[in-house]
């Protein structure tokens, strides 16, 4: 059979499958569709595979990209399938990479050791009752010293959890500068006799807030404040980082301004 | 180790955004060594990153230099003349000195003249 023909065949036998599958909107068929489909999805996800993820869960994650394709379809625009659905799965992949919680890529044997220090420094916390050393995770986990190090560094590639998602307004009581302002503390007080400085502290979140509250004025360990908060020890890291960036950022940002004025 | 001698480590880093993570690294397997807790080293990566990002806002392009001290008791980083803006009288300077004292359990900040200042930043083991 000439190769032509045979793709018209199947052609029109998809288009069948979608006329009956938008009048049913059965699954079944819909199942059929997007077996027909896949070689589409493998193919497009091959073209990410360089990003550091596994084939398999690309293909996953594409395949979603498909499903909602074949749901949307419309055989009345004259489009073919295959022109409709690229867009739309190489969209759901780029999504998962931006939404994934790693920013930068990281090696797989990094992002698994990271994972599995972030499990274990609570339980060494509490059996030593003070924060563990890194050959006490190293010989724990069983690997060396300085991949522990490596792992603690690659921390950092966690994506930057925007300080004003969800985490900060979580219905947390309001945490005020006033919290801040009333310490009495001589430091504190020199610490804010600077507008910028309250200015920047202003942008904060609450989250951000209490961590720089408890850490820097309370003087609590990054364990202390993971307990209080409820979050993890790396979390705390994570976001005590970010919010010191924040905070420098915005003040050299002023002082740059003032500079201009001046 | 002695309390008293020390074993030491240079460094020298370009003043480039991109090498605060090769002294985080160095501080961290440094403080690893001494057996310092993940609590500490987190606090001396933060500390050291700090000092280091608030230097290179100047015109100038030298070099970040800076010694490790290794104590049998404490760990002493030692940023020398730095032409830190942040610890000349500044709004920074509060915010940095703030930050770093948060940080660390000493911080020294010493004037050597042309704007110069020696920082010593100490960690205690325990």
């Amino acid at each position: 059979m000439p190769k032509k023909n045979q793709n018209a065949i199947k052609k029109e036998r998809t288009n069948n499958l979608f006329r009956k599958y938008q009048k049913s909107h059965s699954l079944e068929i819909r199942d059929r569709l997007v077996e027909e489909y896949m070689y589409l999805v493998e193919f497009l996800a091959k073209r990410f595979k360089s990003r550091g993820e596994p084939l398999e869960d690309l293909i996953q994650v594409g395949t979603i990209g498909l499903i909602k394709a074949v749901d949307r379809f419309d055989l009345g625009r004259q489009v073919e399938f295959t022109t409709y659905a690229t867009p739309t799965i190489v969209g759901t992949l780029k999504r998962h990479f931006r939404d994934q919680k790693w920013a930068i890529r990281v090696p797989r044997r990094l992002q698994e050791l990271n994972q599995q220090i972030n499990e274990i420094l609570g339980n060494l916390t509490q059996k030593l009752r003070r924060s563990p050393t890194i050959s006490e995770i190293a010989k724990q986990l069983k690997v060396s010293d300085e991949e522990v190090i490596e792992a603690m560094e690659t921390s950092k590639a966690y994506s930057l959890i925007s300080l004003d998602s969800e985490r900060s307004s979580e219905n947390d009581e309001e945490f005020s500068l006033m919290d801040f302002i009333g310490e009495e503390d001589k430091h504190l007080i020199s610490f804010y006799e600077r507008s910028s400085m309250v200015n920047a502290i202003s942008i904060l979140g609450p989250t951000e807030k209490k961590l720089l509250f408890f850490r820097f004025i309370k003087g609590l360990t990054q364990t202390e404040i993971a307990q209080k908060l409820n979050i993890s020890q790396m979390h705390v890291s994570r976001l005590l980082r970010r919010t010191l960036d924040i905070l420098r950022q915005r003040m050299l940002a002023e002082e740059a301004a003032d500079r201009e004025v001046e | 180790m002695d309390k008293t001698t020390s074993d030491s480590i240079s460094l020298s880093v370009p003043l480039n955004e991109n090498y605060a993570s090769v002294l985080r690294l160095a501080v961290a397997s440094v403080a690893a060594r001494m057996n310092f807790t993940w609590d500490k080293i987190e606090d001396l990566k933060m500390a050291i990153a700090e000092a280091f990002l608030l230097s290179f806002r100047s015109d100038d392009n030298s070099e970040f230099n800076l010694d490790f001290n290794l104590f049998s008791d404490r760990l002493e980083i030692l940023v020398k003349k730095s032409n830190v803006e942040a610890v000349q009288d500044s709004m920074e300077k509060k915010y940095s000195v703030f930050i770093l004292t948060g940080l660390m359990d000493k911080v020294d900040i010493k004037p050597k003249g042309n704007n110069k200042y020696d920082i010593k930043l100490v960690k205690n083991l325990w």
